[in-house]
């Protein structure tokens, strides 16, 4: 199966995704579930809703750096395909080369 | 063909139930946390929040903040619980049955670890409101501040076991266990590794007393309720309750009840045996240890200043550092006299 060895440790790829995604599968059916029977008040999203004042240098650098780099993918078509290619690419560089 | 995928099938399912009564066990333990802290404080006559129970979180509406991202803090708590359980399922002793290495590496636990908090962290932040994001600090203050000790007392141990001449992966969770190799370590190395185990126990993330280790306070943030809010709270006692177990784990006295052929030569019931205490131990450790520990700490807090609490328990891991360092010096100036 599908395996990445790197020279510290081996991912089992294939199994990991399968646990992944069959823990995800039961807890988002979970939460439909409680939508579909027991309903709720959800709001429609909004365009910026209320700041949040950004306290953490980290949480700092993450609202700049999301408002330079990841925001005007989203107004883009298929911005988050491109997003998710572009991470793919740069994993596969990280894998293979380190 | 259709025995042995039917074989593999029930082993999977075997490995799902073993998951499952993980969870279940946090769970049981943690409300047997807060119903005997409750009844402490209801007997002192300190003012009790309302009773958490799982089932209601699930039963009563959802309902999300006005300024929330839809989607975002909807379904990023399911992904978040869903690293954990692949974290759950690469400790061993949770699965006998290898869903996916029963030898975890400690690297890996520590990315799915970072994973799933990354995921949580994403769907408190994304209710966008002053209570979400207080929560958010708070819990990234607590998952350093037990992160450091984790990662350090692994790293510590790993450099001892290659001083020790060990023939295995030094980075594997397997080879941790120290009950084994404390018969023949000196005085230094045993205080070096407890005082690893009572700065990783004391800093399990808690919110206070009578939340445990509780996500959300009860009964505050009411206007986040139902499925993504309960989801999120098993994920925080989850969390801790993994933490719990892999400091357990490293003194744990395995050998007591594993034969000399390793995990695969016992026989079914001596693998429930080892189950069964093992995971009563680590409840155990959760309902008793934890508490006293983040007792003894902060009165060890106490008399410093204000402002130089917080660096003690640094403190704390550099001399458990140096002592198991200094073990390891002992230990190859035993072997270059010999």
């Amino acid at each position: 199966m599908f395996r990445i060895a790197t020279g510290f440790f081996t991912w089992d790829v294939y199994r990991w995704a399968l646990v992944f995604f069959s823990a995800a599968l039961l807890s988002w059916a979970c939460v439909a579930l409680c939508l579909k029977f027991c309903g709720g008040g959800l709001f429609p999203e909004k365009k910026g809703g209320v700041e949040v004042q950004a306290m953490f240098p980290a949480e700092r650098f993450v609202t700049a750096f999301a408002k330079v780099f990841v925001l005007p993918w989203n107004d883009l078509p298929a911005g988050g395909l491109c997003g998710i290619a572009a991470l793919f690419i740069l994993f596969v560089i990280a894998v293979f080369t380190g | 063909m259709s025995a042995v995928l039917f074989s593999r099938m029930f082993d999977y399912f075997n490995a799902w139930l073993i998951m499952g009564s993980t969870l279940a066990i946090a769970l049981a333990s943690e409300k047997a946390y807060l119903l005997a802290s409750a009844a402490i404080g209801r007997r002192r006559g300190v003012p009790t929040p309302e009773r958490w129970s799982i089932r209601s979180s699930f039963m009563t509406e959802v309902s999300l903040p006005e300024s929330a991202l839809l989607k975002c803090s909807l379904y990023c708590p399911a992904l978040a619980f869903a690293s954990l359980m692949t974290l759950c399922a690469s400790i061993p002793l949770c699965t006998y049955i290898a869903v996916i290495d029963n030898g975890a590496d400690v690297i890996q636990l520590a990315l799915s670890m970072l994973l799933s908090e990354v995921f949580a962290l994403f769907s408190i932040y994304s209710l966008r409101t002053e209570y979400s994001s207080e929560v958010a600090r708070a819990e990234t203050r607590s998952v350093i501040r037990c992160m450091v000790p984790l990662s350090a007392c692994w790293a510590s141990l790993a450099s001892f076991l290659i001083q020790n001449g060990l023939d295995s992966d030094p980075f594997s969770l397997n080879s941790f266990f120290m009950a084994e190799h404390m018969l023949s370590m000196s005085w230094w190395g045993i205080a070096g590794v407890l005082l690893f185990i009572f700065c990783i126990l004391s800093q399990i993330p808690y919110r206070n007393v009578f939340s445990g280790t509780l996500l959300f306070l009860c009964g505050e943030g009411a206007n986040f309720r139902g499925a993504p809010r309960g989801i999120l709270q098993i994920w925080s006692v989850f969390r801790s309750f993994i933490i719990v177990a892999l400091a357990a784990y490293v003194l744990f006295p395995s050998n007591l009840l594993r034969g000399s052929n390793g995990i695969l030569g016992i026989s079914w019931h001596g693998q429930a045996l080892n189950f069964v205490a093992f995971w009563l131990s680590v409840s155990l450790t959760r309902i008793v240890a934890v508490p006293l520990c983040r007792r003894a700490i902060s009165v060890i807090e106490r008399p410093l200043p204000r402002r130089s609490r917080g660096a003690l328990l640094y403190v704390l891991v550099v001399i458990a550092m140096a002592l198991l360092w200094y073990e390891g010096v002992i230990l190859s100036q035993e072997a270059a006299a010999y």
